[in-house]
């Protein structure tokens, strides 16, 4: 079976080859869009294959697998879809500084899944790009390297983000564990 | 990458307590048949446009004009369109190469003609100028599904909304001052010089240009039209006197289509619209001179003010219920 890089390598010259792709990627890719635009993930999906298929030229096997390009494309998709749908609602004023952070839909599922306030707490509490790292790897079964690329940061920087993260996470969330007694004082 | 680097890796940073559950708030349901099966057609449909700038064959048998970059189209020239489109149109089906087409379980394939389905349901994309140089342009997402009766739109994010004109009667068309009813659109004429009297009489002028425009982009866009009938609208905006029609130009998702343009006032209206199907891919109103104030911008010529980029367009046999707050 032909791997991703051969496939999107033939369909520069043979439309058709593209198409195994969207078989393949379709479920992970709708994935990480009902998780975080629930409701529109039909058409984003939709939109992403366009994107990617009109953009297939771009992709620079050094930078990561296909799978990693692919999520890449649907990040920028949901980017702009939150960002379509931000500045309405937040009015003229705070227009310039609409995010694409999609973290309220995020919150609502973690809610919806009765996840412990304090985690939470703490994931809104993280860097965004921390965040996003560590739920790329969570729920889209990326490799660190592999969510580096989608986020667009050296894999060395996503792994020590990924560090951070997972130490607060610890921090936070670890019961007091009394220190032992030992020595002289036991 | 190994699959067992990626299982090591990825292990190793999720160990903290709860990591778990984390994991289990995010399963969810796999796509359904119709969303991927959607999702390949906007594929190919990408992949035939691009082989679609092969080509082109004459839809009526009247003398071949040159095909230039730029010109302006005249009454009486072919209207040059892909032998797809008149393969379309000889079978009488909706030819919809890049639309979301839904289907339905138990829906035969005939009955998803354009015609036939209750909805017509439209995606856009809209781009507009703040008036206010030191604020970012708006882009919002909007999709609207139009019936017989009325027509119901999603903003952004916003609750489905009723955005019909209630004193219609149900759905019209207006052209200039002409309105066309969602059952008067079988009834219409495929001839391009009957339709274009059909919809504006005898009236002419650079309003009545620019009312024809408007409502040849609205039933290309909002209406279930026939091929026929989407291949006799093409040529009654083509044939409006002052329009200019270049080839293979791209939108802003690098789709390939016919631009028709038209200067009205102090804008200048463009159209691309993709030949095949006859469905519009993204209008665009840019300034016509340097100059123009819009709000504390002084625009120059070509500066774009809006654009609705139409995502996707198709029959479609189910749309959502209206926000009860919003009825």
């Amino acid at each position: 079976m032909a791997t991703d890089e051969e496939l999107l390598a033939r369909s520069d010259t043979d439309a058709s080859a593209f198409e195994p792709l969207v078989e393949r990627h379709s479920r992970a890719l709708h994935g990480y869009f009902a998780r975080r635009a629930p409701g529109a993930a039909d058409d984003l999906l939709a939109e992403a294959w366009l994107r990617a298929y009109a953009g297939r030229g771009t992709y620079d096997a050094a930078r990561g697998p296909v799978r990693a390009w692919l999520f890449g494309v649907a990040r920028n998709v949901l980017a702009a879809h939150w960002r379509g749908l931000e500045r309405p609602a937040l009015g003229a004023a705070l227009a310039g500084a609409a995010s694409s952070d999609p973290w309220h839909a995020v919150d609502q599922r973690l809610d919806a899944a009765a996840i412990a306030p304090l985690m939470r707490r703490t994931l809104a509490e993280l860097p965004a790009v921390e965040r996003e790292l560590l739920l790329l790897i969570a729920w889209e079964q990326l490799s660190p390297t592999e969510a580096a690329a989608v986020v667009g940061v050296p894999a060395g920087t996503a792994r020590s983000r990924l560090h951070r993260a997972r130490t607060r996470l610890r921090e936070a969330l670890s019961p007091a564990i009394p220190l032992p007694l030992t020595g002289d004082l036991a | 990458m190994t699959g067992q680097d990626r299982n090591t890796n990825s292990a190793d940073f999720l160990d903290f307590p709860g990591a778990g559950r984390l994991r289990a708030a995010g399963k969810v349901a796999p796509p359904s048949a119709d969303a991927v099966a959607t999702a390949l057609a906007a594929v190919r449909s990408a992949a035939s446009q691009a082989r679609e700038d092969g080509p082109a064959v004459e839809l009526e048998r009247e003398p071949v004009a040159a095909i230039v970059p730029v010109r302006t189209w005249r009454r009486h020239l072919p209207v040059l369109v892909s032998a797809a489109a008149v393969v379309a149109i000889a079978l009488g089906i909706a030819f919809q190469p890049w639309s979301g087409s839904e289907n339905v379980q138990g829906s035969p394939a005939a009955e998803e003609r354009a015609g036939t389905a209750p909805y017509w349901k439209v995606r856009t994309l809209q781009w507009n100028r703040s008036i206010d140089k030191t604020k970012r342009p708006d882009e919002t997402y909007e999709t609207v599904w139009v019936s017989r009766s009325g027509t119901r739109g999603k903003p952004g994010n916003h609750p489905v909304q009723d955005y019909s004109q209630k004193d219609m009667g149900g759905t019209a068309y207006v052209i200039g001052d002409h309105p066309v009813m969602w059952d008067d659109l079988k009834k219409l004429p495929t001839e391009p010089v009957a339709l274009r009297a059909r919809l504006v009489g005898k009236t002419t002028g650079e309003s009545a240009a620019e009312g024809l425009f408007d409502g040849v982009e609205e039933l290309l866009t909002r209406s279930p039209a026939e091929p026929r009938l989407r291949a006799a609208l093409f040529k009654v905006l083509t044939g409006i006197p002052g329009a200019r029609v270049t080839e293979r130009v791209k939108d802003s998702t690098g789709r390939a289509g016919t631009a028709v343009e038209l200067d009205a006032d102090t804008w200048r209206r463009q159209l691309i619209v993709d030949t095949r199907a006859f469905h519009v891919l993204e209008s665009r109103d840019t300034a016509r001179n340097d100059g123009l104030p819009w709000g504390n911008w002084q625009l120059r010529a070509g500066d774009l003010l809006h654009r609705t980029t139409y995502l996707s367009m198709g029959p479609v046999w189910t749309a959502p219920e209206l926000d009860p707050l919003t009825e």
